[in-house]
């Protein structure tokens, strides 16, 4: 069990609410602060950088305390070692890209090893024949990534991201989430990464906490999050699309079965609180579609079509248990060729299938 | 007819300008980067040299530096000499008539300097001074020049905080505005308008220089664009 490399708990009051939070990450671990704006994610990243002091807390990175309210040590950015990064850019305007990436590393290299280090990291993204140009002769992409090297020239402990893509367009988002993941293998840099978008976050870290009102409300590794949320909201958060009262039919140490009166079902699960009525919730890509009755296959109804919305990707389906057509429906996400087939049968799998304490 | 006029204004233009801008390039920065009520107040209060009369102005400098009070006297024993009636008397009288516009073209730049790039610079690890100099100035220069020019014509025109301070001594401190008044009121008005002249063209180069200022601004912002 190694120690965790970062730690944060602090509190500051804000205009409409208190933040307060409690986060770690161990050793080349990546977290992803996820909730809506206004939440406090930004702000919590601002007060782990040093721009903004917290009322009460500790922050540690490394073995070096950067903030202790009991000590009253406040080590300012500059001594922090951490990279930042923000949503729009934040390069200097009258510094050519070289100039920008010059600007994060270390006084102490000189010369031609300066050059050379510039050189390497206009290479690493692909921009060595803009080395001269000014910032806003590129492009919002062309620019993030100078902003990325230029965060880790300066070699820091830990990176912020401050909802890095959330400028860029869907395709570059994803050119730089690759260059993203491509640094963290690279360099080993722990990194924080502040977002609205749950499958940014999904992708590019390994832990994920949900706030709200500067509230965490969970934190955790991303599929335990995804899977087994602690409360209604979080599920809700992390797209869990269907919900229905159930009551606790049976229950041992395995599991048990819910009766689901929404769908008419009486459906098996893996993982049961202690409580007569449940919420019960499955995300609608873990639903499973068949084009047939499975004999032995537990959760397992025909069911009709009500409604569909076709997307480029996958689409999205409203299925109703088979005669229950005024009933609730339940939202199922498929891929794009499945929806040619007669789909009569739902199946939702014991394990993906979650239930909270009503 | 003398030209010294014309050179101790500028002289003193100069020199005003230049103290100007040392107190200003700083108070500034200051003013944008704290927010306590008393900043805030003394922020406001550097605005009061535009509002009250020269003459006014002219006769509290009189109080805080003539020869009874403790600024006045430690002058005189530091230089020997007085600093009410000379040349740096008229420099510290202008400085302060034009400082205002000087502190609010400069305020005004430096507040649109975005706090991201501030940040971003001290967490490269950059000293806050180091930022001021290769960030936040860097960025302010064109307010810092209309700063500049308005309060060099500005401290060039002054007349009656000058007056005052300096008083009106032909050769020594007599600049171009009092001379103007000078030539006026002993009857030259051959002298009163070639000073006028002078005068014009002074401010009309100024005038130049900040519209040249303000369409280089707008080429570079459709660059951008």
């Amino acid at each position: 069990m190694s120690s965790p490399i970062f730690n944060a708990q602090f509190k500051k009051t804000l205009y409409s609410f208190n933040l307060e939070l409690d986060l770690s990450l161990d050793e080349g671990e990546t977290l992803g602060i996820l909730g809506p704006s206004g939440s406090g994610k930004s702000m919590s990243l601002r007060v782990i950088a040093g721009l903004v002091k917290p009322e009460k807390g500790v922050i540690t990175l490394k073995n070096r305390s950067l903030f202790d309210s009991s000590q009253s040590l406040d080590s300012p950015p500059q001594q922090r070692h951490i990279g930042y990064v923000f949503q729009h850019y934040a390069l200097f305007p009258h510094m050519t890209v070289a100039e920008n990436i010059s600007y994060g590393l270390p006084r102490a290299v000189k010369g031609e090893q300066r050059q050379k280090q510039i050189y390497n990291l206009l290479e690493e993204i692909h921009l060595i024949e803009h080395a001269s140009r000014y910032p806003s002769q590129l492009s919002g992409g062309q620019q993030q990534r100078v902003a990325l090297v230029r965060a880790l020239a300066a070699d820091p402990d830990l990176l912020l991201l401050d909802e890095p893509f959330s400028a860029l367009d869907a395709e570059l988002r994803g050119e730089l989430e690759a260059l993203v993941l491509r640094f963290r293998s690279s360099r080993q840099v722990p990194y924080i990464l502040v977002t609205h978008n749950l499958e940014e976050a999904y992708r590019l870290c390994d832990k994920l906490v949900i706030i709200e009102q500067g509230k965490i409300l969970q934190l955790g590794p991303k599929d335990e999050l995804l899977r087994r949320p602690a409360t209604l909201q979080v599920a809700r958060k992390v797209g869990a699309k269907n919900l229905w009262q159930g009551q606790v039919t049976s229950a041992s140490a395995s599991g048990g079965t819910v009766l689901v009166p929404a769908l008419g079902q009486e459906l098996m699960v893996q993982n049961l609180p202690q409580t007569p009525t449940v919420w019960l919730g499955i995300r609608p890509v873990e639903a499973v579609l068949l084009s047939g009755p499975e004999p032995g296959l537990p959760n397992t109804f025909p069911i009709e079509v009500i409604n569909q919305i076709r997307g480029v990707q996958s689409h999205t389906l409203f299925v109703t248990p088979l005669g229950k057509s005024g009933g609730e429906a339940v939202q199922i996400e498929v891929p794009g060729h499945r929806l040619g087939a007669d789909p009569p049968y739902l199946y939702l799998p014991p394990d993906k299938l979650f239930a909270l304490p009503y | 007819m003398t030209l010294f006029p014309l050179y101790l204004s500028l002289k003193v233009a100069f020199f005003a300008t230049l103290l100007g801008l040392l107190v200003a390039l700083p108070l500034a920065w200051a003013f944008t980067q704290y927010n306590h009520p008393l900043i805030k107040w003394f922020n406001s209060l550097t605005t009061l040299p535009l509002i009250l009369p020269p003459t006014v102005l002219g006769y509290y400098l009189l109080v805080l530096v003539g020869r009874q009070s403790a600024i006045g006297h430690l002058y005189e024993q530091l230089t020997g000499k007085t600093l009410v009636f000379s040349w740096q008397g008229a420099v510290l009288a202008s400085a302060i008539v034009s400082f205002p516009l000087l502190i609010s073209a400069i305020r005004s730049v430096m507040s649109h300097v975005s706090p991201d790039l501030i940040a971003a610079a001290r967490l490269l690890g950059h000293s806050n001074w180091h930022v001021f100099w290769t960030v936040v100035l860097p960025l302010s220069w064109r307010g810092i020049i209309s700063g500049v020019a308005l309060a060099f014509a500005r401290a060039m025109g002054d007349f009656g905080a000058t007056l005052m301070v300096a008083g009106n001594i032909p050769g020594v401190t007599q600049t171009m505005s009092i001379a103007v008044y000078d030539a006026m009121m002993s009857g030259d008005v051959a002298e009163a308008n070639f000073l006028a002249l002078i005068m014009t063209a002074v401010a009309l180069i100024v005038l130049l220089m900040l519209y040249r200022l303000e369409q280089s601004v707008h080429h570079e912002h459709d660059r951008n664009v």
